[in-house]
C-alpha cells in the first residue's frame, strides 16, 4: 500500500519535472521569431496610378500593407516559377502561379502538362517541386488552334456601344480589320505620354494562315464598328506586339483614344495593377469586370497570376493573367481588358489588370487568360 | 534501510539508479518539443497553444512510461 503510494508521488514528479522540463526547452525555442516573422505587415506597391486620370506626369505608386508571411509565400512561389519557365520544360503548356489566402498564405503553382510529360516535369524537377506546391493538370484533346479560336466569323451579336463620347472612343466598343471582329481596350501611354488606339494583334492575322504568326500589320486601317450598318476608320496600325499580344495603332482622322471603358459602374481608367497587386486581389477573392464586344459585361475571379501559356503553340507568353471562366470571354472579346474598381474612388475611377485575349476551349480547364498590364509596361514600355 | 545512509547519499544513488532514464526523457522531450514547434509554426495555430501542449504531451509520455524507480528497484 504505502509501497503503491510512492510510486505514484514518483511518478508524479517524474510528470511534473517532465512537463517542466518540456515547457522550459520550449520557452527557449525560437516559436517567437517564428511567429512573430508570419505577422509582420509588410508594405507592397498593389498599382501605378494616375492622380489626374488624364496626366500621365501625374503618375503615384499606390501602396498597401499584406501579412508578412502571405507575401513571403507568394513572393517565393514567384521565383521558383521563374526557374521553371527557365527551365522550359517540354510538354509543358501553361503555368501560373496561385497566391493563398491571407488566412492560408501557401501559394502554390498550378502547371498544365501534355499527358506524356508528366514524369518528365516531376523526375526532372524534382528539387523545384519539393519547395512549393505543385497542383498539375493534364490536358488531354487539345488541338493547337489559334489564340482561342479565331475572331474572324463574325456570326451572333455585338455589344455597340449605347453613345458613344465622340471623338474620344472608350475600351470595351467593337473594333476590328477586314472580317476579324475585335474589341477595343482604352487607351495606351507610351513613355511620352502619347496615347494610341489598342486591340489584339491577333486580329490582324491573315485569313488560313495556321502558323499562328501575325502579318505585319503596319498601317493598316482599324476600324471601328458603330453599329449594324456604320463603321468608321479611327486609327492605323503602328505597332506589333505578337508575343504581348496587342497593337499600338496612331488615331487618324477626328477620333481620340480615350482611357475610359464602356461598363455599368465606375468607367475611368487612372492606372494598373502590379503583379503583387493582382496576387492580392486574388487572395482577398475580389472580381474582376470586363466589358467585351461579344459576351458584353462578365465577372470573374482571378484564379493564376504571372502565368505562361504555350496553348497556342507558336509561342510561349510570359506574365499572363488568369481569371474568369469561359463564359467570361468569346471571339470578338479580344483586346478587352479586365479591371476593378480603384480603392481610392471606387464610384469614379478603375484600375486596370491587363487584356482579355484568349480563353480555354479544352475540357479539364476553365479560365480566360491574357497579358497583364505590368508585363506590357516591364516589356514593350506602355501603361494603361 | 537505507536510514542511515543520510540524505545526501540517497539522493545520489537514487540519480544513479535512474540515470538512463532522465537521459531518454530529456531526449524525448526535446523531440516532442521540437516536432510540436514545427507543426504549430506550419498549422499557424495561435502561439498559446504551444506551451500548454508542449507540457500535456510531456507528461502523457510520463504516465506511458511509468514512474521513477527507487535504487534496488526491478525496471
Amino acid at each position: 500500500m504505502s509501497d503503491d503510494r510512492a510510486t505514484t508521488r514518483r511518478q508524479l514528479l517524474r510528470a511534473g519535472v517532465n512537463g517542466g522540463a518540456a515547457v522550459g526547452i520550449a520557452a527557449l525555442s525560437p516559436i517567437d521569431d517564428v511567429l512573430a516573422a508570419g505577422d509582420d505587415p509588410v508594405t507592397i506597391t498593389y498599382a501605378y496610378a494616375r492622380e489626374e486620370p488624364d496626366d500621365p506626369s501625374s503618375l503615384r505608386p499606390r501602396t498597401k500593407t499584406v501579412p508578412g508571411d502571405w507575401y513571403r509565400a507568394v513572393t517565393g512561389a514567384f521565383r521558383v516559377h521563374d526557374r521553371l519557365v527557365d527551365a522550359d520544360v517540354p510538354g509543358l503548356l501553361g503555368s501560373a502561379v496561385v497566391p493563398g489566402s491571407y488566412d492560408a498564405p501557401m501559394a502554390s503553382i498550378a502547371v498544365d502538362v501534355l499527358p506524356d510529360a508528366e514524369s518528365l516535369l516531376t523526375d526532372g524537377l524534382s528539387e523545384l517541386l519539393r519547395s512549393v506546391d505543385f497542383v498539375t493538370s493534364t490536358v488531354e484533346e487539345l488541338e493547337l488552334s489559334g489564340d482561342g479560336g479565331t475572331d474572324g466569323d463574325a456570326d451572333g451579336s455585338i455589344e455597340y456601344a449605347d453613345q458613344l463620347p465622340l471623338p474620344g472612343v472608350p475600351g470595351g466598343v467593337p473594333c476590328g480589320y477586314a472580317e476579324s471582329l475585335g474589341t477595343l481596350s482604352p487607351s495606351l501611354f507610351d513613355a511620352d505620354g502619347r496615347r494610341y488606339f489598342v486591340t489584339s494583334n491577333h486580329l490582324f492575322r491573315g485569313d488560313g494562315d495556321d502558323s499562328g504568326r501575325a502579318e505585319d500589320a503596319s498601317g493598316e486601317p482599324l476600324l471601328l464598328f458603330v453599329d449594324e450598318e456604320s463603321e468608321q476608320q479611327i486609327g492605323r496600325v503602328d505597332e506589333q506586339f505578337p508575343t504581348q499580344d496587342f497593337v499600338l495603332a496612331r488615331p487618324t482622322d477626328e477620333f481620340r483614344p480615350t482611357n475610359g471603358v464602356v461598363a455599368p459602374g465606375p468607367s475611368t481608367v487612372v492606372g494598373q495593377f502590379t503583379r503583387i497587386g493582382l496576387a492580392d486581389l486574388k487572395a482577398r477573392e475580389k472580381p474582376l469586370r470586363k466589358f467585351g464586344a461579344r459576351t458584353g459585361y462578365t465577372e470573374g475571379q482571378i484564379h493564376g497570376v504571372d502565368g505562361v501559356t504555350c496553348y497556342a503553340g507558336d509561342r510561349c507568353r510570359r506574365g499572363q493573367l488568369r481569371w474568369g471562366s469561359e463564359a467570361t470571354f468569346d471571339d470578338g472579346d479580344s483586346g478587352s481588358v479586365n479591371f476593378r474598381p480603384d480603392p481610392e474612388r471606387p464610384d469614379e475611377w478603375v484600375l486596370v489588370g491587363g487584356l482579355n485575349n484568349a480563353r480555354t476551349w479544352w475540357p479539364g480547364q476553365n479560365f480566360t487568360w491574357g497579358t497583364a498590364a505590368y508585363q506590357m509596361t516591364a516589356v514593350n514600355g506602355v501603361r494603361f | 534501510m537505507a536510514g542511515d545512509d543520510g540524505v545526501p547519499r540517497s539522493i545520489a544513488r537514487f540519480l544513479a539508479a535512474n540515470r538512463r532514464r532522465f537521459v531518454v526523457d530529456a531526449l524525448a522531450i526535446a523531440v516532442w518539443v521540437v516536432l510540436l514547434l514545427g507543426v504549430v509554426t506550419r498549422l499557424g495555430w495561435p502561439r498559446w497553444v504551444y506551451y500548454p501542449v508542449a507540457f500535456a504531451g510531456a507528461v502523457a509520455y510520463t504516465v506511458a512510461v511509468g514512474s521513477w524507480r527507487r535504487p534496488g528497484e526491478n525496471g
